[in-house]
């Protein structure tokens, strides 16, 4: 079921002046329910901009929007939109500036009480919220200030979900974040896509950290998209991300190269590094070889130790014993 | 180069962070502070820039004493840039910022506006040099502390995630100037960073744990230290932490952090088993 419609939504910035181009430029896209999309864009592109129609803090200068069964059409300013905000949870950039509250527990009540909660039902949504972004109870207590840039962010996040939305859109929500805690927070949204049945829209600069988690690949140059369409696709056609000034991921490159040589069709290559490393020793002469090898001779001397090292001279010493 | 002998440091009404900490920079060295969140990375560059005082011990840049009379000369001949740039501007344009260090440094007026447009050019922020520094995305804002920072020629390079606003292409960009730097005119570097790719370029990584140097290591080892490059809070790059995995599943194929290099090393053992 498709949750978000986009028909060639065009948008202007009110104070923009008539030489800046448009920061959106004839968007069309629909969003299913369930599934995990990636914005992936350069500086300026508008996928922030994008971002902040879905729940009409932007509205369309041209063109059509529907988020659930709100419907943005150009020239109609639409009013009222808190249900519509209680099912769509934005995630601005560096949302842990938002926090305020002196408690973690009054910070995530305060969504929840705002769209018409009583204080009891609000405790339980806060609570529901912080395990859902994997901190525990005894955080609730705490002051948001005193925690690390990593568990301020997850409170941050955790603040949106206590509202409990459907569609969760999240603006680069790992910018700046140290590398663990970037794929901690990512294992966390696909958790909420695929246990929870929500909908997920994140951007990014950085396609390798959503390379394996995400469904859909939107990507954005200049305003326009330019791209939707699953990985697979997305891997066979590297110039667009090129044109977009995304850096090409190592994970795509060996996609896209292993795919030409041993002519497989990037739909049968596998994701993740547990996942290729899996496939590489089962596709390789060598990881079989060098099994047997370990397993007849049980005193492998030094020297083989060494050889292995490199996969050519493992070859060599091979033919030679044979 | 980079000296610290005995260092004791304590913030007010908390425990001792550093006892008895000693670290030897050699010039022209590259070298990566990494550590858990806490563990005292940033308040290491900070004495060394003299922005903190140790409680003991001593401090030699270049075989001069850091202490209260030689702190501007050594600051002058170090460049230091930290995490969030809006604390390191001054003034109301770009150019001018970037003007400002030169001033302190008595830089020529004719020869400033050359040096400005050369690394504003470089650095791709020639767009950007009349325009208010808060009017920049945290990103833009790193890019220009760094030409500010560039320009100056320093000895010395002492950064504190320094590039952790930057996009992806600008972070590869920047890592390329300071390999060339690095190799080219011997820049010494001491780096607080996350970047696995910036680590890997260096040629050390100094592991801060509760305060003390924890481990001293290649940053290779580093990385095939799993545990505690998680306890670091990093990931190895794609292709190491591939060939890391590989290697334990019993396929050795070297450890390559280059995807080419990666590539080579798989190909001759590949082919399709159904």
């Amino acid at each position: 079921m498709a949750i978000v419609t986009c028909e060639q939504i065009s948008y202007q910035y009110a104070k923009a002046s008539i030489h800046q181009p448009l920061a959106l430029i004839d968007v069309s896209l629909r969003l299913e329910q369930g599934k995990f999309y990636a914005i992936v864009g350069a500086t300026g592109s508008g996928k922030s901009t994008l971002l902040q129609h879905l729940n009409g803090i932007y509205q369309p200068t041209k063109g059509k929007l529907q988020v659930y069964d709100v419907v943005f059409a150009a020239g109609a300013k639409v009013k009222g939109l808190k249900p519509l905000r209680s099912r769509v949870g934005l995630v601005f950039q560096f949302p842990e500036q938002q926090l305020f509250e002196e408690t973690v527990e009054k910070d995530l009540m305060f969504g929840p009480i705002q769209f018409g909660a009583d204080e009891q039902q609000a405790r339980a949504a806060a609570v529901e919220a912080l395990l859902a972004v994997g901190l525990d109870e005894a955080f609730m207590a705490r002051s948001p200030f005193e925690l690390s840039g990593g568990q301020m962010r997850k409170v941050a996040i955790a603040t949106v979900l206590a509202s409990n939305p459907e569609l969760i859109v999240l603006d680069e929500p790992t910018a700046t974040l140290d590398p663990v805690s970037r794929t901690e927070l990512i294992a966390l949204l696909k958790r909420l896509c695929v246990e929870q049945g929500r909908t997920i829209v994140m951007v990014t600069h950085r396609l390798d950290e959503v390379l394996a988690a995400a469904d859909e690949f939107i990507l954005m140059q200049q305003g326009a998209v330019t791209y939707t369409g699953t990985r697979a696709d997305l891997i066979r056609s590297p110039h667009l991300l090129q044109a977009a000034d995304i850096v090409v991921p190592n994970e795509m490159k060996l996609a896209h190269e292993i795919s030409e040589r041993l002519g497989i069709v990037v739909d049968e290559l596998p994701s993740g590094i547990e996942g290729w490393a899996d496939w590489l020793i089962h596709n390789s002469d060598a990881a079989s070889k060098a099994v047997d090898r370990y397993a007849t001779d049980s005193s492998a001397s030094q020297q083989e130790q060494t050889d292995k090292a490199s996969p050519r001279g493992m070859t060599e010493s091979d033919e030679k014993g044979e | 180069m980079i000296r610290l002998e005995n260092i004791h440091f304590q913030y007010p009404k908390r425990e001792a962070l550093f006892s008895d900490l000693k670290l030897h920079v050699p010039r022209g060295q590259w070298v990566s502070i990494v550590g858990p969140n806490g563990s005292g990375k940033s308040t290491l560059v900070k004495l060394v820039n003299g922005l903190l005082s140790p409680d003991s011990g001593t401090i030699h840049i270049d075989g001069t004493l850091l202490d209260g009379e030689s702190v501007s000369d050594i600051r002058r001949r170090t460049g230091y840039l930290f995490q969030n740039p809006d604390n390191q501007f001054i003034a109301t344009t770009v150019r001018d910022d970037i003007a400002f260090g030169m001033e302190n440094r008595c830089v020529p007026r004719a020869d400033m506006k050359q040096r400005i447009d050369a690394i504003a050019e470089q650095l791709g922020i020639s767009e950007w040099l009349n325009r208010h520094p808060a009017s920049l995305s945290g990103g833009q804002k790193q890019r220009v502390a760094i030409a500010g920072l560039l320009v100056l020629n320093p000895e010395i390079m002492i950064w504190d995630e320094a590039t952790s606003m930057l996009d992806e292409r600008s972070k590869q960009d920047m890592l390329l100037r300071l390999r060339h730097l690095h190799k080219n005119q011997g820049l010494t570097i001491l780096s607080v960073t996350h970047d696995a790719e910036e680590i890997l370029a260096s040629d050390r990584a100094v592991v801060i744990r509760n305060g003390v140097i924890a481990a001293d290591m290649s940053p290779i080892q580093l990385f095939e230290d799993r545990n505690l490059a998680w306890e670091c809070r990093l990931q190895p790059p794609f292709s190491l932490a591939l060939s890391l995995e590989l290697r334990e599943k019993g396929m050795d194929i070297g450890l390559h952090h280059h995807e080419e290099e990666l590539m080579r090393a798989l190909w001759p053992s590949l082919h399709v088993n159904k």
